[in-house]
Parts: structure tokens; sequence; C-alpha cells
């Protein structure tokens, strides 16, 4: 196990280098600059710009100084936002994404696997067929699209819920509805699927046999296999959410890192590119750690090698 | 289970229910006394340091905190405002500006002329690299002092002592009092700015010298002001609070309109044009920009003055602005906009110039088979032979919405094919920067309000000369315009330019001159905006 874990923090590490020279690579290549406006800058400026954020050095040495300030958690200055540097971006709009994603991703995972067992445990009802409907639709329609039908509804027409910011608890219900409505839909039909395959398994049936209780069944032994494939999505959740916040933040005018990561792509804004990159696929590649882990709790015929 | 399920659901509607009561509500408070106007005029800003800034929504919020030597006031002309005098010298290269007495910063100490001199030789020195230090350009040694051949000590300007500033222009310059009204114009204290390059950040080092200071920066959400205690005319300052949400999301700003959360919206999508026209809280003002297309004149065909002149004449301006835009702009006769006064303040520059082609609907027939003379004198008869091009445009539903609607004209009246390139933003400014395009989406707002501001963009080598435009005539006209203040002079001379940029050589096709659709309530009273696009909400009301 501890080598299992050294392993694949180590494999992480390499991944995040691996990302690193790749994104400064390919940002270096798209065509534009950080500089560039409607009403031209004249060289001269630009000349000055490109001294002040050292931009004038060439491109390995533009790496190597990243870097090594990176190794000493210097994330640098934005080119962008003038006077911020990009731990003070990244570190104050993380955690609105985080409890916004946290919450999200809670919510997607409760309510998926309450409905997709209760879906398998009534299979061929009317309940099912229900349930099945409402997680058909969450995935077939984008979160763009139920962002907008919310607002329109309970923020515009019935006044009932707020539209811009992530001040209250009832900022928290529309971003959130938007956004764990296509996971949770997904989560519904995974442990639905998964749980009509436990409960066919033998070892329901010996439980069963052997009088066990309905609700022993199935939280002990049931749930817990069927639920292995959820945990398994929980790694593209992740992603998903990182991603899908970006439509949801500009909705809903949430300053949220989601809304960063894509501006800075477009603004040119080189550090905040390469920082909120590694920043993110760090996050991503040590959640999906924690992940294959947690299969070993979960499951012990699992072996980590 | 049935029972647990059914209570469960009623405990959540009941949690739901509590939270809906506790909602804030963040309106027009005139409750308590203390007024509050939460409004939007854009998204975030890049900074808010007035010696960097140069985007006109920003200019709006740092003026509504900083206050300049002259300020635009609610007649529509500039006016002293931190100046208690301005003497100018015969030559009119000397101004001697003599300070108010009543003077403070946020903070309570007095403004000082040398807070002035700071502020300027700062936003010129190359180590700032403000992307706007050419607005000095009137001002002695600014040049320069940019291209770094001279020490910024010698910028024309100096403080004789602490109420008293010389200011030593190059040349005359017949807007030099408008362009003392601007951000990079503002006085600031070195004691909280000098090797402090967060100092926009804290309201504590956001020292301020104008009628609100900065409460809180809340990062992509919003930007709080209240009262300045020490402004001298803090009496006239009615409303305790402006809150500038940020944000440029169409549906966001609409639905934060349409609920009360903000009281003013700027900007409001085409789509929505139609549904507020007619109602009370819509408002169009004039803002002095205009949108065309342009050529790069070393490409050919687009480098025969006919094929320009076809591609522009074929355009059907008033479907432009009536069906594709739906804002209903003036149709563009002329580069420089309608709104600029000519050597004689009660006429036009527009309207003495005249119009290049008439854009009256009754004559677009007639356009369309003066086009077609053209095309076929450049010898492509009914657009045979005529290559396929590109139009180039960033990615914006309102500039391919114009683009498709020039693409289709273009092929059903003259018979010539072009394909549209959608660039993202950065490529698309790159690539057209460089003269890699044929035809291209083109788009200008004045710096200052004078005739000029328009036509020095197509000097040789100017910097946003995109179509790559040489003409040594033109080149001397602008020269000629530059060296002098005197509006007998110059004005003629701008004609001048201007029939040879568009009357005789159709570098770049007007389409229509800029405006803006705002919303905002009706009970908001003594705002007023000018039409270089900046609102002024600092002696704006909010009646019950």
């Amino acid at each position: 196990m501890a080598n299992y874990v050294v392993k694949r923090v180590a494999y992480a590490f390499l991944t995040i280098f691996l990302i690193s020279i790749i994104t400064f690579a390919l940002m270096n290549m798209i065509p534009g600059g950080p500089f560039l406006s409607e009403k031209a800058v004249s060289p001269e400026t630009t000349q000055a710009l490109k001294e002040k954020y050292g931009l004038d050095k060439s491109l390995p040495e533009q790496y190597i100084s990243y870097m090594g300030k990176l190794l000493q958690g210097d994330l640098g200055l934005s080119l962008k936002q003038k006077g911020r540097t990009a731990n003070d971006i990244i570190f104050s709009t993380f955690p609105v994404s985080a409890s916004l994603g946290g919450i999200s991703i809670l919510v997607a995972l409760i309510l998926g696997i309450t409905m997709g067992s209760v879906a398998a445990l009534n299979r061929g009802k009317w309940g099912d067929s229900v349930l099945m409907v409402i997680s058909t639709l969450g995935i077939a329609v984008p979160s763009f699209v139920v962002a907008t039908a919310l607002m329109v509804t309970f923020g515009v027409n019935l006044r009932l819920l707020p539209t811009m910011g992530l001040k209250t608890p009832l900022h928290y219900i529309m971003p959130v509805a938007a956004l764990s409505f296509y996971p949770m839909a997904y989560i519904t039909r995974l442990m639905r699927s998964s749980m009509l395959d436990a409960l066919n398994q033998d070892y329901i049936r010996t439980a069963k046999a052997k009088g066990v209780s309905k609700v022993v069944m199935l939280f002990k032994h049931a749930l817990r296999n069927a639920i292995i494939p959820v945990i398994t999505y929980v790694g593209p959740l992740l992603a998903y959410t990182v991603t899908g916040s970006f439509v949801v933040e500009t909705i809903f005018n949430i300053p949220g890192l989601g809304r960063e990561f894509i501006n800075c792509i477009s603004g040119r804004d080189y550090p905040m590119v390469m920082s909120t990159t590694i920043f993110l696929a760090a996050l991503l590649v040590f959640m999906n750690v924690l992940v294959d882990i947690c299969y070993k709790l979960v499951d012990p015929r699992i072996k980590l090698k | 289970m049935k029972k647990r399920v059914t209570a469960l659901l009623l405990a959540l509607a009941m949690i739901v229910t509590a939270f809906a009561g506790c909602g804030s509500n963040q309106s027009t408070g005139t409750s308590s006394g203390a007024k509050t106007l939460s409004v939007v005029v854009g998204p975030e800003p890049e900074t808010i340091d007035p010696a960097l800034n140069q985007a006109a929504d920003v200019t709006t919020e740092i003026q509504h905190m900083f206050e300049g030597l002259t300020r635009y006031s609610s007649d529509k002309k500039y006016v002293n405002a931190e100046a208690k005098d301005i003497k100018v010298s015969s030559d009119h290269l000397t101004y001697t500006v003599t300070l108010r007495d009543d003077l403070k910063w946020s903070d309570g100490k007095p403004v000082k002329a040398s807070d002035y001199v700071y502020a300027w030789q700062r936003a010129v020195d190359p180590k700032t690299a403000s992307q706007y230090a050419y607005i000095f350009d009137p001002v002695k040694n600014a040049n320069e002092i940019i291209a770094k051949k001279k020490d910024k000590s010698e910028l024309g300007v100096k403080a004789t002592d602490d109420k008293t500033l010389v200011i030593t222009l190059r040349t005359p310059c017949a807007y030099f009092l408008e362009l003392l009204s601007f951000t990079a114009y503002y006085p600031l204290r070195e004691d909280v700015v000098e090797g402090n390059d967060k100092w926009t950040q804290d309201p504590k080092t956001y020292i301020s010298n104008g009628p609100y200071k900065l409460k809180e920066w809340n990062h992509k959400e919003s930007l709080v002001l209240e009262k300045n205690p020490y402004y001298y005319e803090k009496d006239k300052v009615k409303i305790d609070t402006l809150r500038f949400v940020l944000t440029d999301e169409d549906a966001a700003i609409l639905s934060a309109y349409k609920t009360g959360e903000i009281q003013f919206a700027y900007p409001i999508s085409v789509d929505e044009m139609d549904a507020w026209k007619d109602k009370p809280d819509y408002m169009k003002v004039n803002e002095l920009g205009i949108t065309y297309f342009e050529f790069n004149v070393t490409k050919k065909p687009f480098n025969d003055p006919r094929v320009r002149k076809a591609l522009s004449l074929v355009v059907d301006r008033n479907y432009l602005v009536e069906k594709v835009t739906k804002e209903n702009q003036t149709t563009a006769t002329g580069f420089v906009r309608l709104g600029m006064n000519d050597v004689d303040s009660t006429k036009q520059f527009r309207v003495v110039g005249g119009d290049y082609y008439s854009t009256k609907k009754a004559d677009y027939e007639k356009n369309v088979a003066e086009a077609k003379k053209l095309l076929a004198e450049a010898g492509y008869p009914n657009g045979k032979g005529f290559p396929a091009f590109e139009y180039s445009t960033n990615q914006s539903t309102a500039n391919q919405a114009v683009a498709e609607a020039l693409q289709n004209m273009w092929k059903t009246e003259l018979g010539i094919k072009c394909t549209i390139a959608q660039e993202e933003w950065a490529v698309f400014i790159d690539s057209r920067n460089k003269g890699n395009f044929s035809v291209s989406r083109g788009g200008w707002s004045a710096d200052y309000n004078d005739p000029v501001s328009f036509l020095d963009l197509f000097v040789t080598g100017g910097g946003n000369n995109d179509p790559k435009y040489s003409n040594t005539k033109y080149d001397a006209l602008i020269q000629k315009v530059k060296s002098t203040d005197d509006n007998t002079v110059r004005m003629p001379l701008l004609h001048q330019a201007e029939d040879i940029l568009i009357g005789q050589d159709m570098v770049v096709a007007p389409l229509f001159y800029r405006c803006r659709s705002i919303l905002m309530n009706t009970n908001i009273k003594g705002y007023y905006n000018s039409p270089l696009g900046f609102d002024y909400f600092m002696y704006a009301d909010i009646q019950s």
C-alpha cells in the first residue's frame, strides 16, 4: 500500500511537470499576445511592458524562471489584472469555486445514489420510470440551458432567488442546481444499473436466504458493491465540475476560478495560464490518486499495484 | 417508509422557504436615510490605476474617485475642477494653472501641485509602461521620455509652489483643456503609489481626491464607492454609496436590472432591444465612435480604389442598423463622426464636410448601379474574375451578423464571393495589425472630441493604420493640423484630409456611428454622460 502511494505520487509529479512544459509551449505557440488592444500599442510601450514582466527574455529562460519561482510558491504576476499576483487571484477565487463545486458534487452524489437505488429497487414501476425520465433529461440538457431556465423562472419571473454572486446560502441554490443536474442524472443511471447488477449476485441471494433484514442487505451488502462504479466516476466528475463551473460562474456572475481559467487564456495572461493550469492539473491528478486509494477501502478485493 | 419520505420532503420544503425569507434586498436603499445606487457599466477592470487605464467603462469608475484640473460638466462643456484658474500664454504653449484652495485627498491631506507633477512624470515613465502614455503627446518632451531618449524630470510640467502648476506644450493643442480631465492627467500621491504596485488593490492605499473614495473592491463582483468627506463639493453629492457591479454578461445584466438589483444597465443585448425600445427606462446615447470595415490597400484587388468604392457603395447601411444591429444607429456618410464641431462651434464637422455618398433609402439603387459600374471599370464586370477573399472579424455575435449581411450584399449585388474568417480576439487583433488580412471589421472610438482623433489613424506607419495606407499629401496635411490650435486653419485641412481618405481613396468603408443603449430607472435624476462613453453619477439622486 505505502509503495503504491509513493509510486502514484511520483507519477503525479511527473504528469504535472509534463503538463507544465506542454502548456508553456502551446501558450507561446498560439498567435496574439497579452499587450494587444483595439487601439494599437506603440513598439516602445510594448517593449517597456515586456521588460517589466520579463517577457523580453528567451523562452527557455522564461520557463526556468517561472518554474524556479513556482517551486518557492510564487505563481507570478498577472499581466492583465494589474497589481495582482496569480497566488492572490487563484487563492481568492478557488475557495469560491471549491465551495460551489464541492456542494454540487455532494448534491449530485447524494441525490444520484439515492435516486439510482430507489429506481433499481422499484424496477419497472412508475417511480423507476419517473426517475429515468428525469435522468435522461439531465444528461441531454446542457448546464447553461438549465442555468438560464432557472434564472428566468426563479430569478426574474418569480423573484424568489437572487441572480448574482454567491453571498448567502440562497445564492447557492440555482448555481448548484445547474452544476449538479448533469452529474446527478449520470450517477442515477450508473447507480441504477450497478445496483440491479448487485441485487442479482449470489451473495445477496445467500443473505436473503439467511434471513438478513432488508435494510442490512441493502446498505451493507448491495450498496457497498454497487457504489464502486460511482467512485470511479468521481474523478471525471471533478474535471466536469471544474470546466462546467466556467459557464455557471459566468451566468450567475460568481467570482470563481473557472471563469479566471478561460479568461486568462483568451487574454494571453501567460503567468495566469501556467498557474491556473498547473493548479487545476495538480488538483485533478491528486484527487484521482485519492479516488484510487478509496477503491481499496470500499472493496477489499481490489489489489493496488 | 412512505411516511418518512413525505416527512423529509416537508422538512426540506420548510428549510427552503425559511431561506427564501432571509434573501437580502440590496436594491435602491433609501431606507435609513443612506442612498445606494447600483449600476453596471462594464466588467472587472484590468486596473483602476488612473495612469494605466484606457477603457471607457473604467474611466467612469475612476472619475468618481479622482478629479483632474478640468472636468466634463452636465452642460456639455469642459470646466475648471481642481483648477481655480488656467492662464494660457499668447503663443498657446504655456498653461499656468492655479489650484483651488480647498483641495484635499480622501485621507485629509492637502492636494499639492507637486502631486500632479509626480503623476504625470510617472505616467510617461517607460518603467510604468502605460499603454495610454501617448495621451501626453502635446506635453513637451513626453514622446522623448516614452522613447527613453530623455529623463522623466524633463517633462513639460513644473510646480512653482504648492498651488501653481506650469505646463509647457510642444505644440499648440486645441483640445488640451479636455485632455486635462482624463484619468492619466489626475494627480497621485507619491507616498502611497511609489514602489507599491499593489496600491490600487487596497482601499487604504487607494487615496483619491474626487467625490467618492474606494470602500471595497470585490474582484469580479463589485467596486463599492462611498462619499469622500474631504471633497470640496461634498454637499452636492447626494448618493452615499455607489456600487459598480462588475459583469459584461448580457443575461446577468438584464436579469439584475429586472429584479431591481441594479438600477442602471449597460450594455444590453441586441436580442432585447425590441422589447425595451419603447419603455421609459430605455436611453440611446451617442458615442464618438464609428463602425466600419477596412481594406488592406497593399493587396490585390483591394489596391484599386474603384474596387474599394464598389464594395462600400453596395452596402445597404439602413438595413444593417434596422435589421442587423437593431439599434438604429445613424448611418455613416464619412469617417469623422457626426457630433464633432467645426470652426464655428454651432456647426458640425460632418455637416460642413458633407456626405461622401448618399445613405438615403431612395438612393440605394443608384449606389448599386454605381458600384457595378466601378467594378466593371476595374476589370471585374458582374464580379467575373474577382478572386474569392476573406472577411476577418473577431468572435462576437454582433460582428458576425454584420459580416454575414455584408457577405450576402456583395454576393447578390456584385456577384463576388467572400468567406468569413472568425478569429479569437487576440489572434484577430494581431493579424489585423500585421496586415495579414484582405478585408476586416474595424471600429474606432475617439480619444478626445476632435476630428484629428479619427483622421490621425491613417498616417503612414501609424500604429493603428491597419490598411497600411500611405499617402504623402495626407501625411503632410495631418502634420500641419497637429502644429497649430487655430481651428480656422485646422478644420479646412482636416476636411481636405478626409476628402483624400474617403472621397478619393475609400481606404475604409464607414458603416454607422456608434451609440450606446442603456436602461436606467426613471426615478434617477441628475445623471449625464459624455460622448466619449463616460457616465457621471456623482451629481445624481434617487427620487422616491
